[in-house]
């Protein structure tokens, strides 16, 4: 008998490693999601399946892994005669797939990167090929333009998509509490907050345990509105990168003065301490917090089907009369990788295959906002969300914008940033001590500058 | 009577018969000798690849300017460790790491011990079942058991506050495990010992397996109660076990990385959950700071070489035939 089980139990393994070892078939095909637009020609079709070679990609798996899947079906079928070596990258930390590759020589041909100090500086250093002139490069916005050019003027990626920091509320909880219409200024978001917790709902979900989240919201608007919209110093994140930069001026000090007021009304969640990104998402999605604010890229997460329903808004961090500040984010990008064995003119091919031509594989299955100039000729088909769009319509036609901290910051001083946000929100640093953590890692920046 | 020379002819015969005898007995041991230094060499090469070799070579980069993009690493002395020793979370994180020993040392010899008592009284019919249930969390990713725990101490859906709420613990007065200082190096503890107290009871186990019945014999004949037993026949027993066990706990409790960081979402809040094997990741992958990382590290080594040393002079005197 238990020979039998034993027996049983090996082919019932290897059944387990048979069926794990094969293809997953992508969630939604792009012919399920967007009306493809199959433009090739008989003699564009002759013209691929005459071009031969090998790639080697890194590409990112996290917001919408089966772009991936679906793009190198696509490009398989096109070129036959390309042999293509996907490897996966993960979004949150391309680094720990990047960094060992460096370091043996062996750079992705194309490759996913996050807009950064440190991809810049490796921009710099001549480890990415300029990509000015390729079709993607031409479209994209002129921000994204300007955040994916290093400091020495290298042109090195084409953005995924375009983002920004959106406050998600729920329509309902809102007229049970009274709240008439959204808040526009920080006043009527204070007045907001207090009557949803009137009504006994919790106002505000904050990711207390997942620190780039904290430095994504509270310190985005923090610097939006005392560093930028206050006119005094709109270009500080440029000077940071360049030499000496003092965080600890009143206007730095004042810039989370508001998450304190927040914190200490009672307006967070029940134990927001130790709540992470996807548990506060979950939080307003199932209706047992009222507000968020995230990134618009969480859109998809938030807007779940039988959810709570939720609306989108700008996010009111401006005094009464003065102008709201809508922040950039540069989406993900795509590099080409500089190396002694590439073949330039097929890692082109294969990059403006995904930064351009089948572009709206990533876009429809991601939600995110199109990174184009002209949207409707670049991306006819694109499918972006009602709510969202409108949201961000407001939030692009706002005239003065400010970056998100992680791509305004240099990776080091952002890491204090973060050990900042998270230690006021704790109780256990005040907003004035700023320049206790900021300076020290300004200082360790310059002193990587100067090697 | 034999001849003279049937004599000599016969010593000549013996003699040569050992040196032969002789000779084929060195020729095997020689051959022996090689054929053993033969087998032990890859595995000799490998660990020197891939264990010495890198070993020296971080200690010297922690020396250098040392940075993935740059061309040719440049000496620059104590820099490294000097801006280590400056950080503001130095003593924070040194603090959390020593925290993390202690209460995961402590914690998982003690378990250990327990459930190793309780393997070797189990009876035959659910020895193996209890084993391998014991045994289970060690199959697990730590990537995986860390999430896990997470969630078993998560504020608002977690089992254990569910549990605290069910047995009358007013919602104002739950505790936030992940997010309060205090709690969450013994919380992460917690999760590590479920993770590998099943391991090292089994080397408690086979410890007390190997004491000789007669001694438990002879204690029952004095009239040793089951605790008498424990403490004056098991325990000065399983002395060999414990010390190989608390360094085998400590090196690892200074090692521990992927619980800790997929637990508190990389070392928070602040750097309440950060420690040293952390530190160093996320100074290498997150600020590029990768001499101070390495120099992290190294004095991760030190701290490593120094506790196993004390620990083995003391453990070892305790062990029955050294004391």
């Amino acid at each position: 008998m238990k020979k039998v089980l034993a027996i049983g139990l090996v082919l019932c393994l290897m059944l387990m490693t048979l069926t794990g070892c094969q293809q997953p078939a992508p969630a939604a095909t792009v012919s399920d999601t967007a009306a493809v637009t199959d433009t090739a020609t008989t003699a564009d079709a002759a013209a691929a399946a005459s071009v031969s070679g090998e790639l080697n990609v890194a590409l990112a798996a996290d917001i919408a892994p089966d772009s991936v899947t679906e793009w190198t079906k696509m490009f398989n079928k096109d070129y036959p005669d390309v042999k293509l070596n996907v490897a996966l990258e993960d979004a949150s930390s391309y680094e720990v797939t990047i960094e060992p590759l460096i370091a043996a020589g062996e750079l992705p041909d194309v490759l996913g990167i996050g807009c950064t100090d440190w991809f810049a500086t490796l921009a710099d250093k001549g480890y990415f090929l300029d990509v000015s002139g390729t079709p993607g490069w031409n479209a994209q916005l002129d921000v994204l333009k300007q955040m994916y050019t290093s400091s020495t003027g290298v042109h090195f990626a084409v953005a995924n998509g375009v983002e920004t920091e959106l406050l998600f509320y729920n329509i309902d909880q809102f007229e049970q509490a009274g709240v008439k219409s959204v808040p526009t200024n920080w006043q009527e978001f204070l007045d907001c907050c207090q009557k949803l917790k009137d009504a006994g709902f919790q106002p505000l979900a904050v990711a207390g345990a997942s620190p780039n989240n904290l430095g994504h919201s509270f310190v985005s608007f923090g610097i939006a509105q005392e560093i930028v919209a206050s006119g005094f110093d709109p270009s500080w994140n440029t000077k940071a990168r360049d030499g000496e930069y003092d965080f600890s001026t009143p206007e730095w000090q004042s810039i989370l003065d508001k998450t304190v007021v927040l914190r200490d009304a009672g307006y967070f969640q029940r134990g927001y301490e130790s709540a992470d990104l996807y548990e506060c998402m979950r939080a307003v999605s199932a209706g047992e917090v009222a507000m968020t604010i995230q990134g618009s890229y969480q859109t998809g997460n938030i807007l779940v089907d039988g959810g709570a329903n939720i609306g989108i808004t700008t996010v009111p961090w401006n005094e009464p009369g003065e102008a709201q500040v809508g922040i950039v984010i540069a989406g993900d990008g795509y590099a080409m990788g500089k190396n002694s064995n590439n073949n330039v003119d097929l890692a082109t091919k294969f990059f403006n295959y995904v930064t351009f031509d089948n572009a709206y594989v990533y876009q429809n299955m991601s939600g995110t906002i199109p990174p184009w100039i002209d949207s409707a000729a670049d991306m006819p088909n694109a499918i972006v969300n009602e709510k969202l769009k409108s949201a961000w319509d407001a939030s692009n036609a706002l005239t003065i914008k400010s970056l998100e901290p992680q791509q305004a910051f240099t990776a080091i001083v952002y890491e204090q940033v973060k050990q900042f946000v998270q230690a006021v929100i704790l109780g256990s640093a005040e907003p004035s001590q700023i320049g206790d953590y900021l300076n020290p890692a300004q200082q360790e920046y310059l002193a990587t500058l100067n090697k | 009577m034999r001849s003279r020379s049937f004599l000599l002819a016969r010593e000549k015969s013996k003699r040569e018969y050992n040196m032969k005898k002789k000779r084929s007995v060195r020729y095997y041991k020689d051959i022996w000798k090689w054929t053993g230094a033969m087998m032990a060499l890859p595995g000799i090469v490998m660990i020197a690849l891939f264990i010495i070799v890198p070993f020296f070579m971080n200690v010297g980069y922690a020396f250098t300017d040392y940075n993935t993009a740059s061309d040719v690493p440049n000496f620059i002395g104590f820099a490294n460790f000097k801006t280590m020793f400056n950080d503001r979370d130095f003593w924070l994180v040194c603090t959390n790491t020593l925290k993390l020993i202690l209460t995961y040392v402590l914690g998982g010899n003690i378990l250990a011990i327990l459930l190793g008592v309780m393997i070797t009284n189990v009876n035959r019919k659910y020895g193996n079942f209890v084993k391998t249930a014991i045994y289970f969390p060690q199959l697990l990713s730590m990537v995986v058991v860390g999430f896990l725990w997470r969630i078993i101490f998560s504020y608002n859906n977690g089992p254990v506050n569910h549990f605290l709420e069910w047995i009358g613990v007013p919602p104002d007065l739950l505790p936030q495990w992940l997010g309060i200082p205090a709690l969450i190096i013994p919380s992460i503890s917690v999760a590590l010992i479920w993770l590998i107290s099943g391991y090292y009871s089994i080397i408690y186990h086979a410890g007390m397996m190997s004491i000789p019945m007669s001694y438990y014999e002879v204690s029952a004949i004095e009239g040793a109660n089951r605790w008498q037993e424990f403490v004056h026949v098991t325990l000065p027993f399983l002395a060999p076990s414990i010390t190989i066990n608390t360094v085998l706990l400590t090196v690892e409790s200074l090692s521990a990385f992927a619980v800790p960081a997929s637990m508190t979402g990389g070392g928070g809040p602040g750097r309440y959950g950060t420690t040293l094997a952390l530190w160093s990741y996320t100074t290498y992958f997150n600020n590029h700071q990768y001499g101070k990382a390495i120099a992290i590290s190294v004095l991760l080594g030190v701290f490593a070489v120094i506790l196993a040393f004390i620990e083995l002079k003391i453990l070892l005197k305790k062990e029955i035939g050294n004391a």
